[in-house]
């Protein structure tokens, strides 16, 4: 395994002088940014300037103004500086697909057998910190066959880079030049060590093992065995990197939106290849664009069913960037990473061909064409999710309430069904053709004027939306109380009216009574239309 | 000439020299006939009934093809105006719930997007409901509906509730266009009881009919009613107003069962 770990000694304060270029007087000013710890003001990072000027990281904020009163000062944003880690390991999925943030201020990222695409592990080191400069991060980087050993390097050590064949007495002698702060131990136990005269790890390593132990406990011991590659231990991707995915390279960047849209069609094709071969088909697709200039964009887009037919692909993919291109797609000075994964897969297996016999039984080919129903109707409804959305295109699902709101569940439609379909009470009561349930139902209630001739019986007339209607028929009422078991504190009954007004307008109006306090006057609602 | 050509470009046979009124309509309802249909409500206090037509039509539609679907379409304007399509009473009136799936849009220009998706899939019956205005839904738009209709052997009914009364001076490449108003109730003697509500009737009028060129006075309102059970329209009234009685159960599972397309 070949490991490159990355150092962003100043991420906070690049993060901030990236954001707002210091106006000319303020640019040669030393710049730290500090933050509260403990009860005292004090610095959490430092950039050159300041650096240079005498300044360090725990400082307290007051010493370094007195010892420099230009200083520029900004409180430390954890959160930001997080998110900024995050998108950066982002960014480093260009390189290789297992790229992980190291908090705080670190990357790992996992080059087996990727270093060649870029022309060795060195030139590959070199790449990633001319392209981190260039974004104007701080950035080293050590390339070793452990993690924690390339991490080591990276913070503590001017070696840059470990040789792929290297022996364990020669990492250990590499591990050993390193100094007890890359053990990340807390201060105290710092200081013991520090006291006892042992100063480098290779002190540690000469040591009898049972007495370390005992002192500085398991898990230093573990952070030792792991810097000097004893064990092995994985980096954890921030995202998984998807077991099928293609990518494309460009020397330029792509800006055209033709283009991309070839490109992509052309991932599509491979990736469909991959998935044939294991015989599944792609539920969630993920396609991501790296720009030039560091940015990267995602798409993503789910699929109703096991999905392996590139046309259909490319076409999803074209409406996500449709909705992109709406947004305003910056294709910048272009992209020059293009990759297309399935995030998810399922077992999907190629449809029988038909041999030709001429023997297909009639119920057969029925069946074939409510298939292909089936399957243009769900891909509809993949199109359409992929341009609105998939929490806009829905499918109703009854559901065991008799509440009329919760009767009905809408679900997104490229979703499964609901496993255990609730037994709906049944609903459909027709009376001399007219359904007892309306057409439309309104998100909320519209709340109306109404006026009632009997404390239960329906509004004579009543206003909605400034409009004045007069009752000429009217059904109920009939009474639908909360859900006992889950109803809230004020809860309320409502009896239902089936209203028809002299304009022919129907309504489904309900009266409210909040239970237990009858004495109030009923509120009315317009609910529905017919 | 001109109206063979039509009747042709719609794909039936040349029409007859003259259409008696009632077949003409029921030509027109005819749930066979595919392509780009428009319901515009007389008022605005008529849209409900408007989406109600529309929803019969698609209805009586599906009872042909019963392994089709409906796709609703319902931009955000429209279901804040009318509410949204509701799964128990589209139950009620003969939908299974799992042949709806509901779109729902955020503008005109989206709801017109994915009419033309739907429509050329050929997947289902689809109704939009737009609160576009005549900037959104000008006759290059209705061209590619109607366009993709054809091309996907589908039918479509686009709502547009904010176009209220203006169906008579409205341009556009659509099939056919109805103009609906709710059906009052008949007048009610003096100290009579309020009766019940009989089934929901719709005021139709004819604007336009490609194909059938002729066959209808634009001026004329007529009177009719959806069968739910039978998914077909009949001319009014054919129930007679029914009394107010003590109530019956009304609950009638096993009639959703029969329906003619289960």
């Amino acid at each position: 395994m070949r490991c490159l770990a990355v150092h962003l000694p100043r991420l906070s304060t690049d993060r901030l002088s990236r954001k707002s270029a210091p106006s000319p007087d303020e640019a040669e000013a030393p710049f730290a940014v500090w933050a509260k710890l403990g009860g005292a003001e004090r610095l959490t990072a430092v950039d050159v300037r300041a650096e240079a000027a005498g300044l360090v990281p725990g400082m307290a904020v007051a010493d370094a103004r007195a010892m420099r009163p230009a200083l520029r000062l900004a409180e430390a944003d954890l959160k930001a500086d997080a998110e900024l880690l995050g998108r950066i390991a982002d960014w480093c999925r260009r390189f290789t697909p297992l790229a992980a943030a190291d908090p705080p201020n670190g990357l790992l990222l996992d080059i087996s057998g990727a270093a060649h695409l870029f022309g060795g592990e060195a030139a590959l080191l070199a790449e990633v910190e001319r392209r981190l400069a260039t974004q104007g991060f701080a950035a080293r980087g050590a390339i070793a066959p452990g993690p924690a050993l390339a991490r080591a390097l990276a913070r503590f050590s001017r070696r840059r880079h470990v040789a792929e064949g290297a022996s364990g007495e020669e990492l250990e002698a590499i591990a050993a030049g390193l100094p007890i702060a890359a053990l990340d131990l807390d201060a105290a136990a710092r200081q013991r060590l520090d006291r006892a005269g042992l100063r480098s790890l290779g002190d540690l390593l000469a040591r009898p093992r049972a007495p370390l132990t005992a002192r500085l406990g398991e898990e230093a011991m573990a952070r030792l065995d792991a810097i000097a590659c004893r064990r092995r231990e994985p980096i954890s991707p921030r995202f998984e990197a998807p077991d099928f995915m293609a990518e494309r390279r460009f020397p330029e960047g792509l800006t055209r939106q033709e283009d991309i849209e070839r490109t992509l069609r052309g991932l599509a094709r491979e990736l469909c290849l991959l998935l044939e071969r294991h015989g599944v088909g792609a539920r969630e697709l993920e396609a991501v664009f790296y720009r030039v200039d560091g940015a990267v964009a995602h798409i993503e887009t789910g699929t109703s069913r096991p999905l392996r037919d590139p046309d259909t692909i490319a076409l999803l993919l074209r409406e996500r960037l449709a909705v992109l291109a709406e947004e305003g797609l910056d294709t910048g000075y272009g992209y020059d990473v293009l990759r297309l994964g399935a995030a998810r897969v399922e077992r999907c297996d190629a449809p029988q061909e038909d041999l030709g016999l001429g023997k297909i039984d009639l119920a057969g080919r029925e069946n074939a064409r409510e298939n292909a129903h089936d399957a243009r109707l769900d891909d509809l409804v993949d199109r359409l999710g992929a341009r609105l959305g998939p929490r806009r295109v829905l499918r109703a699902y009854p559901q065991a309430s008799h509440i009329p709101e919760l009767a009905v569940a809408l679900r997104p439609a490229s979703g499964p069904a609901p496993a255990a379909v609730e037994e709906a009470a049944p609903p459909p009561y027709l009376r001399a053709g007219v359904p007892a349930r309306p057409l439309r139902l309104f998100e909320r209630p519209e709340p109306i004027e109404a006026v009632a001739l009997t404390p239960d019986g329906p509004p004579l007339r009543f206003r909605w939306r400034r409009l004045l209607h007069e009752l000429a028929a009217y059904e109920g009422p009939e009474r639908i109380a909360p859900q006992w078991w889950s109803a809230p504190e004020n809860a309320a009954t409502r009896d239902y009216f089936y209203v028809e007004d002299r304009e022919g307008g129907r309504f489904w109006l309900f009266r409210e009574e909040l239970l237990g306090r009858e004495s109030r006057p009923p509120r009315w609602f317009v609910h529905g239309l017919f | 000439m001109r109206r063979r050509i039509a009747a042709l470009e719609a794909g039936g046979a040349p029409a007859p020299a003259a259409v008696p009124r009632d077949e003409g309509l029921s030509r027109l309802l005819d749930p066979g006939r595919g392509g780009l249909r428009e319901a515009l409500p007389a008022r605005p206090t008529d849209a409900a009934a408007a989406a109600g037509f529309a929803f019969a039509l698609a209805l009586s539609r599906l009872r042909l093809r019963p392994q089709g679907g409906i796709v609703w379409i319902a931009e955000d304007m429209a279901a804040r105006e009318l509410g949204l399509p509701y799964g128990r009473g589209l139950q009620a009136a003969g939908l299974p719930p799992e042949l709806l799936v509901l779109a729902r849009t955020r503008r005109p220009r989206e709801t017109l997007w994915a009419m033309e998706e739907a429509l050329k899939s050929g997947a289902a019956v689809v109704i939009a409901e737009s609160w576009a205005d005549a900037g959104a839904y000008d006759l290059t738009a209705s061209r590619r509906l109607a366009l993709a209709a054809r091309r996907g052997d589908c039918a479509g009914l686009l709502l547009l509730p904010r176009a209220a009364g203006a169906a008579q001076r409205f341009a556009s490449a659509a099939e056919a266009r109805f103009e609906i108003a709710a059906g009052a109730p008949p007048p009610r003697a003096e100290g009579a009881p309020r009766p019940l509500p009989g089934p929901p009737i719709f005021r139709l009028r004819v604007v336009k009919a490609r194909g059938l060129v002729g066959a209808f006075d634009a001026q004329a309102w007529r009177d009719i009613v959806f069968d739910h059970q039978e998914a077909e329209f009949h001319g009014a009234p054919f129930h007679a107003l029914p009394r107010r009685a003590s109530a019956a159960p009304v609950d009638r599972p096993a009639l959703a069962q029969k329906r003619a397309f289960a």
